[in-house]
């Protein structure tokens, strides 16, 4: 039996709510394109069932052999060439890590202008994410316990400074342009999902009640969006749909006595939890090739996808991407992929293989 | 394992060193901290002064002391990078507190030929306050106060009052709304003893982005109270049995609540709080609650007719500037979206009706 690291449920969902609230910070037109903010209102609710849904494949294949993750039953139920499917994971998880320096760099270079070259600064980033990869998860997740801290901390504050500037006026009539926006919030969201399919290899890893996990944790990363939403358009009306990140220039105008200009505490906190979604996705990528060609390789591997990133970075070109609404459409169809189909094929091979079996038996 | 521990303190110093606080550093005083921009058209070219802290040539006092520049360009941006090319100092607008726009550049160009900057520029403040005067706005950023001093953008900034909303973010979303007019405050010289005092004037209202008229005594006032601003000069309340009565609007809430009927009929109900402060001593011998309650009822009658009368001048010329748009809209969404594309030619139809409650203190007696 090979050896798997051993974290809390807690600490799992610490991780995965770090990395959605990431992504929810630089929620924005450079994401959403024209789509009406305030219509995803409506798309929060929608999002948070959804979730749901799409979690179930999941964990139900986790409840029917509770040791193995989504790697483990491929390679049991498909055999070699199940390999193939394997490999899909690790694209996604890549694909992932390349989306989250796509908004890194597109957020650093619009947002904050550093006097220092982006580029420079994103292989820092990789680096950092690495070395957090290399320690392993365990490490990675008591790393996460104070990144959740400051980073609830830090919502806390922002959420406190920004009420005093709500003005209730701002808040028009939902889908008063009709019901696009809402389906293009609830694909955004659910696009920038990953943590649903990094929980088909983390769930096996954790102790503890798994679905009151899921429950609290998709509860509050909706929550938070809906939170958000409400906070940045009623502080900023129209204004909001001028700027590529309003979370942040939300920030830069919350104030709280004598505390103004909270911006560079979203800053701090935001690239702390970026560096968390970036170690994350790079061990949920080498657990697939520990899979695929064992425990020595995974380590070299993480090294490998550290090269691949920082190669990618030099060409900033690439991160032009994100502008495209076909991202969007991409993550999604293959999110909806690897979390819904392939685990729902894999419970049905499960089912009947075990069927068979009993017949057999009987 | 020593060898491993090496290579990582070694990657870490490397990493440390090549940030920017360790090389390519710059120093206070390489920079100009910009506090106030006035920017005005002249010649088919952009001015802009700029009063900004001075780190070279410090003050003895405590307050560091300020210098002013005068760029000029063929746009905003142009005007913009003149700066660094004529000090050689690196210009940091996030400390920037005021920005004055003369009412050539207003009336004339409008404001979206340079207000994207102050909307997307990274260190651009969105809470940054905005204003027009009718002369240059150079002057404003130049103007000497009493001890010979440059008065400064903060102080400038201190006269408009927050709740008046005269700010780029509230500007520009009303700008981007579509449905409210913007409009901006406006600040006067006026010459006092020989002493120029600078002075929140009244209202610059803008149609699109030109502005299109400015509002002043009375009418500004009216503004102020329907805005909830409060402090906006004295109030004179005069009638022959009350004689001559001085107060202080210190506190107004406004509410506006819309009806349908065959066109919109807006109840904009105030409460309001006033401070008595000098009266003809017609009132010498009554009580202090019966001199409450007629000062009380005069100034409503008054403050109901001269906010009647504004909201009136403001529907008759296809203003919104009190955000009937954006109420009737969340009230009666579906009625809206019929006459969304057309709205400010409805609102000659919108019918109104202010209300008003005041609370009166009596703060001094002193006769008039």
């Amino acid at each position: 039996m090979e050896k798997r690291p051993c974290i809390s449920t807690g600490q799992i969902f610490s991780m995965l709510f770090i990395s959605k609230i990431v992504i929810s910070m630089t929620y924005g037109s450079l994401l959403i394109g024209d789509s009406d903010i305030w219509d995803h209102l409506v798309s929060v609710p929608i999002s948070f069932l959804l979730t749901f849904l799409i979690v179930w494949p999941i964990y139900k294949l986790f409840s029917m052999d509770k040791k193995m993750n989504i790697m483990d039953n491929i390679y049991n139920l498909i055999g070699k060439w199940g390999m193939a499917l394997i490999f899909a994971y690790i694209i996604y998880y890549l694909v992932i890590c390349f989306h989250t320096l796509a908004v890194f760099n597109n957020f650093i270079s619009n947002a904050v202008n550093p006097p220092i070259s982006i580029t420079f600064l994103t292989f820092i980033l990789i680096i950092c994410s690495c070395y957090g990869a290399y320690k392993g998860l365990e490490a990675l997740a008591r790393t996460s316990s104070f990144i959740l801290i400051s980073t609830v901390f830090s919502v806390v504050f922002l959420g406190v400074s920004l009420f005093s500037g709500v003005e209730v006026i701002n808040f028009t009539p939902l889908m008063y342009n009709g019901s696009e926006s809402v389906k293009e919030g609830v694909i955004y969201m659910i696009s920038q999902s990953p943590c649903i399919v990094a929980l088909a290899v983390l769930l096996p890893m954790g102790k503890g009640n798994k679905k009151r996990g899921i429950i609290i944790w998709n509860f509050l990363v909706y929550l938070l969006f809906a939170m958000i939403i409400v906070l940045i358009i009623g502080s900023m009306g129209d204004f909001v749909y001028t700027q590529l990140f309003p979370v942040y220039t939300a920030a830069g105008i919350g104030k709280f006595g004598s505390f103004r200009h909270l911006d560079s505490l979203y800053l701090g906190v935001w690239i702390s939890g970026i560096f968390l979604k970036l170690s994350l996705f790079f061990i949920l990528a080498s657990e697939g090739i520990k899979k695929v060609f064992g425990e020595k390789v995974k380590k070299i591997s993480i090294v490998v996808f550290g090269v691949m990133m920082a190669s990618v970075s030099c060409f900033p070109g690439f991160f032009g991407i994100l502008k495209t609404s076909v991202t969007t459409w991409v993550l999604f169809y293959f999110l909806i992929f690897l979390s819904l189909v392939v685990p729902s094929v894999l419970i049905f091979i499960k089912f009947f293989k075990l069927k068979r079996r009993n017949n057999i038996e009987d | 394992m020593k060898i491993k521990k090496s290579v990582f303190l070694l990657l870490f110093a490397i990493i440390l060193l090549s940030l920017s606080g360790c090389s390519e550093n710059s120093q206070l005083h390489q920079k100009l901290v910009i506090q106030g921009i006035g920017i005005e058209s002249i010649e088919n070219e952009y001015v802009l002064t700029v009063q900004a802290l001075d780190f070279k040539n410090p003050s003895k006092e405590d307050k560091p002391s300020t210098k002013i520049l005068e760029i000029r360009g063929n746009s905003l941006l142009n005007a913009l990078e003149n700066i660094s090319k004529q000090t050689s100092l690196t210009p940091v607008y996030s400390q920037n507190m005021i920005i004055i726009l003369s009412e050539s550049i207003v009336k004339n160009s409008g404001v979206n030929n340079f207000i994207d900057f102050f909307i997307r520029h990274f260190e651009a403040r969105p809470k940054v306050k905005i204003c027009v005067v009718k002369d240059r706005a150079s002057e404003y950023l130049k103007i000497k106060s009493e001890d010979n001093k440059v008065l400064t953008a903060k102080d400038i900034h201190d006269l408009i009052p927050s709740s008046l909303n005269s700010d780029v973010l509230h500007f520009v979303s009303n700008l981007k709304s579509g449905l409210s007019n913007s409009y901006l405050s406006w600040i006067n010289i006026e010459d006092k003893n020989g002493l120029k005092q600078v002075h929140l004037k009244g209202v610059g209202i803008l149609l699109g982005n030109n502005l299109v008229k400015f509002i002043e005594k009375d009418e500004a006032l009216a503004f102020m109270v329907l805005k909830s601003v409060p402090n906006f000069g004295t109030f004179v309340v005069e009638n022959k049995n009350l004689g001559k009565i001085m107060c202080l609007l210190e506190k107004s809430e406004v509410k506006t609540n819309v009806n349908l009927e065959e066109t919109p009929k807006y109840k904009i109900n105030l409460n309001l709080r006033i401070s008595v402060f000098s009266m003809s001593d017609k009132l010498e011998f009554d009580s202090e609650e019966e001199i409450k309650n007629r000062i009380g009822e005069e100034f409503s009658k008054k403050i109901t007719a001269l906010c009647s009368e504004v909201i009136g001048n403001f529907l008759e010329q296809g203003i919104d500037v009190f955000d009937f748009g954006k109420i009737l809209k969340n009230s009666y969404p579906k009625y809206f979206k019929k006459i969304d594309g057309d709205w400010k030619s409805h609102l000659k139809n919108c019918k109104y009706e202010v209300v008003s409650k005041v609370n009166v203190i009596i703060t001094g007696k002193e006769p008039i």
